[in-house]
């Protein structure tokens, strides 16, 4: 319990600088100086193909399709 | 190194093979899943024109039985993927749009006694495209 408090409060804690440095209060590098860096680099993507699945039941037509959000960090 | 989440669709014809080998086809059962991936992807070259990535993460697999002899089923499954891709044009994280070409291979935790919890073990191959900002 008291690890996973300790990793809340570490999340809170960099929830609290990344609002700060967004919204100009925090310089860059201020950030810097408290070992915090805030610059990821996003992405939106989608794909599309086919699939094909094991066990007693077998595909005979199948496809995928999909999209993807994420971010570098 | 970049965290991603993602959402698929998977549609199946399916037929049933048999333990001595002989398979049947039903046409009208029809297997439409919504996979719930989200996972870390490791980039090790991210400004060479041609890029390999790794992926791996957790999924939740929720399935949709349909047919016309039988009543409908919904099954819903946890379980993990690892993949390999490449990715090519618009180099470095500040590129802006790259092609993609992608295989994963799912893992679902396998249910005792669930006689309707068919594994979705398997793999798939996709192409994609990225867009960054």
């Amino acid at each position: 319990m008291l690890k996973y408090m300790r990793r809340l409060r570490c999340n809170l804690a960099s929830l609290v600088l990344a609002f700060a440095f967004l919204s100009g209060t925090l310089s860059a590098e201020e950030a810097e100086d408290r070992s915090f860096s805030f610059n990821p680099v996003s992405y939106v993507g989608a794909r599309a193909g086919f699939i094909e699945l094991e066990d007693v039941a077998t595909t005979r037509a199948a496809s995928t399709s999909g999209s993807r959000v994420g971010s570098s960090f | 190194m970049s965290g991603e989440v993602s959402i698929d669709f998977q549609v199946h014809d399916f037929e049933i093979e048999f333990d001595d080998g002989t398979t049947v086809y039903f046409p009208e059962i029809e297997r439409e899943t919504v996979a719930l991936q989200a996972g870390l992807d490791f980039m090790p070259f991210p400004e060479q024109p041609v890029r390999p990535d790794l992926i791996g993460g957790l999924g939740y697999y929720y399935s949709r039985y349909t047919s016309d002899a039988f009543p409908s089923e919904k099954v819903g499954e946890t379980g993990y993927f690892t993949g390999l891709g490449l990715e090519a044009f618009g180099g470095g994280w500040d590129g802006h749009g790259s092609l993609t070409v992608e295989a994963r291979w799912l893992f679902t935790r396998k249910e005792r006694f669930a006689q309707e919890s068919i594994r979705a073990d398997g793999y798939s191959v996709s192409v994609g495209f990225r867009v960054k900002f």
